[in-house]
């Protein structure tokens, strides 16, 4: 999954990956993943539109922000590739839309949590959006079905909040929208496991 | 799961409780949950007598340390019972243990994941423990086999260190005595030494 640490990996080694393989460089480590899972693109893109409709497309909500799905982010040295990045509109310049890669800092971060990915997101990946300002984080696990709510102080990432299966969620920054968590697994749950 | 609203639950309400059943109470509502899994037993008992042997026992470890698996600890109008929790042995009275559940807030607790118990571990009862200055909160996942351990500031929680399988662990307050995930949770039957 990483590159041998012989040099640090540069934007070559991303541009040389086959399609459908997603890259990223932390600092100065190649990482890469396939595909991901169904139920995470479902969950990526339920959550990107239930924000979205009230905050990006004023429906229900006040607008003023700009969504990207799995944008890829240059926040100085490091490549990064978030599963949804927004950004207070006025922060992005009006040719946003030009570029192929986006280096202002979103100001809301939400990673879709996977056992490859999980390690990643919660060391490296977190400490690089608090040094570069990112202001909240969220992190969605579809296979425990909760969401997790972290809000940046200084370069802490500080739990504000718990949500779990079903439960109505109104997190920061967003509290004009209250939505059913619900609505990121439409799928019946798989067999049980072991119980505990 | 929880008592009808009606009125705040008191001590009373966990002792009516059947035997193999946990009570614990907090803000006012009681919630009850059976015996954990084996395997989230095994991880509890495991990372306590890891910890018990240098900070509570061992004449040459670090000491200081009181360690306790599944405690009922009673914090203001709370009673929780953390999987494991430690203390800095001079907090606690001498008799401690005549006590029928301790009455003063751990230093440390580590709390064992499971589907129904994370979001009341990871909300309500880290609230709790913050607001009654514990300093630091580890959470393992026996499922993904993952340690996060958050560090108190003010009353919230930062997010410290994550730690998967493979990895050495050397979380704080515990540093000096570093484990693996594969000695929490074993995923076959130890083999005695011979």
């Amino acid at each position: 999954m990483t590159s041998p640490a012989k040099r640090p990996a540069t934007y070559a080694d991303i541009e040389a990956l086959p399609p459908g393989v997603t890259g990223e460089i932390i600092n100065g480590v190649l990482h890469t993943q396939p595909r991901p899972a169904t139920r995470h693109v479902s969950a990526a893109h339920r959550l990107a539109v239930t924000v979205a409709n009230p905050y990006e497309f004023g429906r229900g909500g006040p607008g003023g922000w700009i969504f990207l799905p799995e944008e890829e982010l240059h926040l100085g040295p490091h490549i990064v590739v978030p599963d949804i990045s927004g950004w207070r509109a006025e922060r992005l310049p009006p040719d946003y839309g030009e570029s192929a890669h986006i280096s202002m800092p979103p100001d809301w971060i939400c990673e879709i949590l996977s056992p490859r990915t999980e390690s990643v997101d919660k060391t490296e990946k977190r400490r690089i959006y608090a040094t570069y300002g990112v202001d909240y984080l969220w992190y969605i696990d579809p296979r425990s079905r909760h969401l997790e709510v972290f809000v940046r102080q200084d370069r802490d990432w500080l739990l504000k909040h718990a949500f779990a299966e079903i439960e109505d969620v109104c997190a920061p920054p967003f509290p004009e929208v209250t939505f059913p968590l619900s609505l990121l697994w439409p799928f019946p749950r798989p067999q049980p496991e072991q119980a505990g | 799961m929880t008592s009808p609203a009606k009125r705040p639950a008191t001590y009373a309400d966990i002792e009516a409780l059947p035997p193999h059943v946990t009570g614990e109470i907090i803000n006012g509502v009681l919630y009850t949950q059976p015996r954990p899994a084996t395997k989230h037993i095994k991880a509890g008992q495991r990372l306590g007598r890891h910890l018990e042997g240098p900070f509570e026992i061992d004449a040459d470890g670090p000491g200081g340390w009181i360690i306790l698996v599944e405690p009922e600890i009673e914090l203001g109008r709370h009673i929780v019972v953390p999987d494991v929790a430690g203390w800095h042995a001079e907090r606690l009275p001498d008799d401690y243990l005549e006590h029928p559940r301790v009455t003063v807030a751990p230093d440390w607790v580590c709390e064992v994941l499971s589907p129904k118990t994370a979001k009341r571990d990871k909300g309500a009862k880290s609230r709790v423990y913050a607001a009654h200055g514990v300093s630091h909160l580890w959470f393992l996942d026996p499922r993904d086999k993952t340690l996060e351990v958050s560090v108190r500031r003010d009353l919230n929680w930062v997010l410290h260190a994550f730690f998967e399988s493979g990895d050495t662990i050397a979380a704080p307050p515990f540093e000096a005595a570093p484990f693996n995930m594969a000695f929490l949770l074993p995923v076959k039957r130890s083999v005695p030494p011979e």
